[in-house]
């Protein structure tokens, strides 16, 4: 059986090497769900327009928020009526959002916190500015600085599954 | 069998009433699988800490995100590999993006445009002010101040459903 340890790194690992196929929502997700057997294939594809920051809107990172459905099919409401799971699995997304930053910060080491989870506010600490993805060659510019090598967005994506995969590992733990 | 102007209006409504159980993502996505039959359980169980922003944090609005949920289950790829199928998923993502903003607007009759879908923008635009809801005083001010009331974010919701279901059945090609 593997220790806590390889189960972190290899969900990492794999994180990273999904993103090659683009699309940091289903990168982080399916190697989550590959290591924990959580979830279907449905979930998976419900995650197919939310990388980019949501379909490259610039706004919240893909990959946190694949990392975030990852934590809702293990620890997520059945039923909308069952608000006292809900509000549980809040609580463990709100501290998956703040380990995101600090691990961001660590891995990448920036000089401090990234002030939010938003995409551009990432991609500013990363790349010195943010792409609007939007747009043609703005997306073009973003791969050209990086975006999809091993020191940009894929890195992202593995810090997203480090995260998700500590807690969900904590919370298998207190059942 | 319902026309699709009928079906639009029930989604709309369903989407508005689950999110008096709090949840904006689960309660859009809910009202469009119910409806449409699409995706699982375990789909519906990943949208679960989405809400207030992702996990409270003011950021992409979490109706907003159901509604992209349910795209993807519809139109989104299932394997990672499919890139051209995430492409094209991406498009029709952002497509809703634009209308989701677009019908706030002219529903919620704010005075000028949406620059972002984020939670925070949205309740400036609506509650004069936006609310810290990882702050329990703040998110009480939320809810005094009609969060959870008709003429809050369950409107937002009944929205992010509409837009939803109307890009569904133009791809579905329902009659």
């Amino acid at each position: 059986m593997s220790s806590d340890r390889e189960v972190v790194e290899r969900a990492a690992g794999r994180a990273h090497e999904l993103m090659s196929c683009s699309g940091c929502a289903q990168a982080v997700l399916a190697a989550l769900q590959e290591e924990f057997g959580i979830g279907d294939t449905e979930a998976f594809k419900a995650a197919s327009a939310l990388s980019g920051g949501v379909v490259c809107q610039g706004e919240t990172c893909g990959a946190l928020i694949g990392a975030l459905m990852a934590l809702g099919l293990a620890v997520g409401r059945e039923d909308i009526a069952d608000t006292p799971t809900y509000r549980g699995a809040m609580q463990h997304g709100v501290e998956v959002c703040r380990r995101f930053g600090e691990e961001l910060q660590k891995q990448f080491g920036f000089s401090q916190t990234p002030a939010s989870g938003l995409c551009p506010e990432i991609q500013r600490n990363i790349y010195g500015r943010a792409y609007n993805m939007a747009d043609e060659a703005e997306r073009l510019a973003f791969l050209a600085a990086g975006a999809h090598s091993d020191s940009g967005c894929p890195r992202v994506c593995a810090v997203a599954a480090r995260v998700a995969a500590e807690k969900l590992l904590q919370c298998m733990k207190r059942r | 069998m319902p026309s699709n102007e009928q079906l639009i209006e029930h989604i709309s409504r369903q989407a508005h009433e689950n999110d008096r159980f709090s949840g904006c993502s689960q309660a859009v996505l809910c009202s469009l699988q119910e409806a449409f039959d699409i995706g699982t359980g375990e789909a519906f169980k990943a949208a679960t800490v989405f809400g207030g922003g992702v996990s409270y944090q003011g950021e992409t609005c979490g109706a907003l995100i159901g509604a992209l949920m349910a795209l993807g289950l519809v139109a989104g790829r299932q394997r990672m590999e499919d890139t051209e199928t995430y492409r094209e998923t991406m498009v029709h993502g952002a497509d809703v993006c634009r209308r989701f903003r677009k019908e706030l607007e002219t529903r919620l009759g704010f005075s000028e445009s949406l620059t972002s879908s984020m939670c925070r923008d949205i309740q400036r635009r609506i509650y004069g002010r936006s609310f810290d809801m990882t702050d329990e005083a703040d998110y009480q001010a939320f809810l005094e101040a009609g969060g959870h009331g008709d003429q809050g974010c369950l409107r937002v919701c009944a929205i992010a459903a509409r837009v939803a279901a109307e890009k569904i059945i133009e791809l579905t090609g329902r009659r």
